[in-house]
């Protein structure tokens, strides 16, 4: 984890309200962890947790987000060439999370699951597991919600779809899709997205008996570990999703 | 006799304890301290105030545990209810305890308790482990709790019978954290003093309640910029009245100029809270800001410390 100084080097308004930004920082990662941002020119006392998208020499550092409140607002008008602090890598990723469990990583078919922006936990996941054979549930309230679909497809994974109004792939939710479209057998579930359809692909996955890790979301005031407001409910005790998490085994989690 | 210079000028004493900075970490922003190592010069930072710590483990509040405070655009202040959420004195002692010894500064660990028995029972735990803290600094101020904490702090017998157990427990320095909240704050460091209090943690944070939409009131404990001028007036009130005493000032300090209102007032020392969160480098460059301001100046941290109080009572005339 090390702190530093940020130029935003490209700025994609991705979906209606949905932006990627790509940051000139060189940082080592693993897919699951997140970076804290403020900005000199928002007056805001404390940072704001994003999602690693992606890293590469050429791009830098990419974040997906969506506008969802006053903070976000005032960060996506922010233009190229602004400077902003990130603090980062912060958090156990999926590969920690993974071996904390006893597993080693080798799958041959995984499952995918990701809803609206919460694709940006799972996004690097896809390069990780290059060799493995690769289904990605997709879901959101409308078409507009289902983000890089392009680029994830030509990273040879299969993706299903399903939208609540219908506008794009299957009408309903993610597990919805899971239950009713025929997705095959898979060693592992990989999952990111709003709380309440984590807990529906958390039940799901009981009845199926398969391991399922969750990238969590909680408020957060430092994502180091020094605050204690994210805290999760765990089977062994409360536990900072800033540090232990964001990426749960859903066996742990006190749903 | 020699003139004080240089870093050594910034170093302060609480009951023979000594601090080399007089920037020093507030209990709850900070975590146990070990986890800024990489990115904080410690050796910039006079203290880390732990995390509070209880007699047993305590899971702390359900989320959410914090609410943004803004005005205009502007978030002024962060309100907390976290809860004390701690592993307990025992576990403390022996997992926290010998990781923050190898942080190359003071350790101050902050003590909370439901019962007024709870604070020296935590104090002998942790003085009876391989590797006790530097000083202790008794929580008497949590609004975030439904018993003890603040309860305590505004009941003067309470407040004396803390101490005074607490004291017979521990040769090392005892600072005592109130709120600003109470009216009766001079009359509680008194009592303290009498007891055998060493310093003062002015203060923890105001309890206070944000209205939202959809999830009602949430009420917490706010930190940030409004706290300042709050505690700034808690901390003149007790330099003029009792100027002896060692004050630690607390409360919306985010860069130098804030930190130097408070020596101004009379504090010996800073805590940065909140701040910590966006800048976790900010205790470190306060550090920096001090000893070139000082450089600047000609000078000593000494001679600055409540030589604002001068300037006010020339005002009223």
């Amino acid at each position: 984890m090390n702190m530093f100084e940020a130029k935003i080097i490209d700025k994609k308004e991705v979906a209606p309200s949905t932006f990627v930004f790509n940051l000139d920082c060189k940082i080592g990662y693993e897919p699951g962890q997140f970076v804290m941002i403020s900005s000199p020119s928002i007056p805001w006392i404390i940072p704001k947790p994003f999602s690693i998208l992606s890293y590469d020499d050429q791009d830098g550092l990419s974040i997906l987000f969506k506008v969802y409140g006053l903070w976000t607002e005032k960060f996506s008008a922010l233009s190229v060439g602004s400077t902003v602090n990130l603090v980062g890598p912060c958090g156990s990723g999926f590969i920690t999370s993974l071996k904390r469990y006893g597993f080693s990583g080798n799958f041959s078919r995984i499952l995918f699951v990701a809803g609206g922006v919460g694709i940006a936990s799972i996004f690097s996941l896809f390069k990780h597991f290059d060799g493995a054979e690769k289904v990605l549930v997709f879901g959101g309230r409308t078409e507009k919600d289902l983000v890089l679909l392009e680029k994830i497809s030509s990273l040879g994974v299969q993706v299903l779809v399903s939208t609540e109004d219908g506008s794009a792939g299957f009408k309903g939710r993610v597990t919805d899709v899971m239950q009713k479209l025929d997705i095959g057998d898979f060693d592992v579930i990989l999952c990111c997205g709003p709380v309440p359809m984590m807990k529906a692909v958390s039940d799901f996955a009981k009845i199926l008996d398969k391991p399922l890790f969750l990238a969590m979301e909680e408020r957060m005031a430092c994502g180091i570990g020094i605050c204690f407001s994210c805290a999760v409910k765990t089977k062994n005790g409360v536990k900072l999703c800033c540090r232990y998490g964001p990426v749960f085994s859903s066996d742990e989690i006190a749903w | 006799m020699a003139e004080i210079s240089g870093a050594d000028a910034l170093s302060f004493e609480i009951k023979g304890v000594s601090f080399s900075s007089p920037i020093i970490l507030a209990s709850g922003t900070a975590g146990y301290g070990y986890e800024l190592e990489g990115i904080l010069d410690f050796s910039k930072v006079g203290a880390v105030v732990t995390k509070g710590i209880s007699p047993k483990p305590r899971d702390g509040n359900p989320p959410p545990r914090i609410a943004e405070f803004s005005v205009k655009g502007f978030q002024i202040a962060l309100l907390n209810s976290i809860g004390l959420q701690n592993p307990g004195a025992r576990a403390f002692a022996k997992y926290h305890m010998p990781k923050l010894k190898k942080i190359p500064t003071k350790i101050i660990a902050n003590i909370f308790g439901e019962k007024e028995r709870d604070y020296p029972h935590v104090i002998k735990v942790l003085e009876s482990c391989e590797n006790p803290p530097d000083a202790y600094e008794l929580n008497l101020s949590c609004p975030n709790t439904e018993k003890g904490g603040i309860e305590f702090g505004v009941n003067p017998k309470s407040v004396q019978r803390i101490v005074r157990l607490c004291r017979k427990f521990t040769s090392r320095p005892i600072l005592v954290k109130f709120s600003p909240f109470s009216e009766i704050l001079p009359q509680l460091v008194k009592i303290s003093l009498s007891e055998g209090a060493d310093a003062f943690t002015i203060s923890n944070t105001l309890p206070s309640a944000l209205w939202d939409k959809k999830q009602g009131f949430f009420k917490g404990g706010m930190s940030g910029y409004p706290l300042k001028p709050v505690v700034l007036r808690c901390v003149i009130e007790l330099c003029e009245r009792f100027p002896d005493i060692k004050i630690i000032g607390c409360g919306g300090i985010y860069n130098f100029d804030d930190a130097i209102e408070y020596f101004l007032a009379g504090a010996t020392a800073v805590q940065i809270g909140t701040a910590t969160f966006l800048n976790p480098r900010t205790a470190e460059e306060i550090y920096d800001s001090l000893l070139a301001e000082l450089k600047k100046s000609g000078k000593t941290l000494r001679e600055i410390i409540g030589s604002g109080l001068k300037i006010r009572s020339y005002q009223k005339n």
